[in-house]
């Protein structure tokens, strides 16, 4: 028994959306000393779509993203980006973890520009497209801070600049926004939305707050654990901006919430 | 500073149990001076202090430099290639084994009763934990900075200017305090076995004419450089370390 209608979810990516670079993923596996964390896992994420990932917590979402950077190795399957089969999103995408991972003694700006020292080929008027960021997440006036003088909000914020300064058509972003209080977390999670709609990036964003995944994203993949599998994709067509108070919203957090259940009972 | 004032007790205390115990006891100033005649010696032969006091300074500092100039490149070639490290650790451990006091005869004999063989003897002593503390420092680095680092394919000399040797500072500091702490100790007993100058040349000449009112006037003298040079440190750390969160 399916505790809500089938007919409401949309089929993933449809085909009006599939232009530019899509980022495929075929097949792909992984495992830690035997045990299997995912296994043939396919995700396909087309240009400028934001795709939340959700999952109960130890599902093996990190474990992906790592994979997907080159961090860690796959056993096997194919990552693709625009056509291309690549080893990994090293060159191809910007990866910003929980941890805001600040440089101590570094200033905000020192920090945002660190991509711009180190990545080769970066534009060389870094400081002003630096300086344009912070004025867009109200950063302005606290460019010479240390990370320490200023609150968490402010901090992920620099953390966020940073990523963007990679410059990158992909944004993976895993739980940015978790260690936050819920006030900063909804003002940052509209900045995030801006963010995607101005710059038109593809995001692919790891959470467990299935309202953020429902406010932000396009699509909405629910994952299993153990090993990780895709239980369903929703494409949310509610129209952005949307608030929590949405009845849409309400009804697609229902469906949600009831697929993330079943399968916490179907592993018990 | 009121914790400061509070070591003042225990001092103050203890130095009117030694001035009211010689005085009492009338001991032989040439067997325990009381503190009174220590302190009136030390501003008397003031110049004379000083002037020893240069040379073992000057040892100190040279075995500091010596002593950084080989621990913190072999420090980071430890860090950087693990061969490197498996290779070194365990002599850098017996080497620490040895009584360092052995060496110094030796030390006199290859370098001469010169300034070389004190310096050479406070380097070993200093080297050790100045190399230890900076490879810890380094390898403590939070592993999800060095990937963002790798993320953006930072060379070896981006990481360790930008993210490493700043991530190891406070480490290090901690070991040069405790460095500089028994840099003393080495120059001290390197002037003991041979010299032409130096607080622990004088001690060895004042010891055996009986004045041990100049041999403690020394050892006050090697404490204020100690304590000078701890307290350099501190404030060079405070300079350094400005990111460091206040308390």
């Amino acid at each position: 028994m399916r505790p809500f209608d089938k007919s409401f979810l949309t089929p993933t990516c449809p085909a009006q959306r599939e232009v530019g670079n899509i980022l495929k993923v075929t097949q792909l596996s992984k495992s830690f000393t035997g045990l299997s964390v995912f296994k043939n896992l396919n995700l396909e994420v087309p240009n400028g779509v934001f795709c939340a990932l959700i999952g109960p917590s130890g599902c093996g979402k990190s474990t992906f993203f790592d994979v997907l950077m080159g961090v860690l190795p796959m056993d096997s399957g194919e990552i693709s980006w625009g056509g291309r089969s690549v080893n990994d999103l090293k060159h191809i995408a910007a990866y910003m973890q929980q941890k805001d991972l600040l440089l101590p003694w570094f200033s905000l700006e020192e920090n945002a520009l660190l991509p711009a020292k180190i990545l080769k080929g970066q534009k060389k008027d870094g400081r002003k497209a630096v300086r344009d960021l912070f004025a867009r997440f109200g950063l302005s006036g606290f460019e010479n801070y240390l990370p320490h003088q200023v609150s968490g909000g402010m901090r992920q914020r620099a953390a966020l600049v940073r990523t963007l300064t990679f410059d990158r058509e992909l944004v993976l972003l895993d739980e940015p926004l978790s260690a936050l209080d819920a006030l900063t977390r909804s003002i940052l999670q509209e900045e995030l939305l801006n963010l995607q709609l101005e710059f038109g990036k593809t995001v692919l964003m790891i959470t467990h707050d299935v309202e953020e995944a429902l406010l932000l994203a396009d699509d909405v993949v629910i994952l299993s654990s153990s090993p990780m599998r895709l239980l369903e994709r929703i494409h949310i067509t509610s129209a952005k901006p949307r608030r929590p108070s949405d009845p849409e919203i309400g009804r697609y957090k229902e469906i949600v919430l009831s697929e993330l259940k079943r399968e916490l009972t179907v592993a018990q | 500073m009121r914790n400061r004032s509070a070591a003042l007790v225990p001092l103050c205390a203890f130095l009117i149990v030694w001035e009211v115990g010689c005085r009492l006891f009338n001991v032989q100033p040439f067997i325990l001076p009381p503190p009174s005649r220590v302190l009136a010696v030390s501003f008397l032969q003031a110049p004379t202090l000083f002037s020893h006091a240069m040379t073992t300074a000057a040892e100190i500092l040279l075995g500091l430099a010596l002593a950084l100039a080989v621990a913190v490149p072999l420090a980071i070639s430890m860090f950087y290639h693990k061969v490197v490290e498996r290779a070194l650790s365990p002599l850098l451990v017996a080497s620490q084994a040895i009584p360092v006091f052995a060496l110094a005869p030796l030390l006199v004999v290859w370098l001469g009763y010169g300034v070389a063989s004190k310096v050479v003897m406070a380097a070993v002593i200093i080297f050790f934990p100045i190399a230890v503390s900076l490879l810890e420092g380094f390898k403590n680095c939070d592993k999800d900075y060095e990937l963002l680092f790798n993320l953006m394919d930072a060379t070896f000399w981006q990481k360790l200017r930008l993210l490493h040797w700043p991530w190891a500072l406070p480490s290090f500091f901690a070991g040069l305090k405790m460095a500089v702490a028994v840099a003393t100790i080495g120059a001290v007993i390197g002037e003991w076995v041979g010299a032409q100058k130096g607080l622990g040349y004088l001690m060895i000449q004042m010891n055996a004419r009986l004045r041990a009112d100049m041999v403690f006037a020394s050892i006050l003298w090697l404490t204020v450089i100690g304590m000078g040079l701890w307290g350099l440190v501190g404030l060079l750390e405070n300079k350094v370390l400005y990111w460091k969160k206040e308390g």
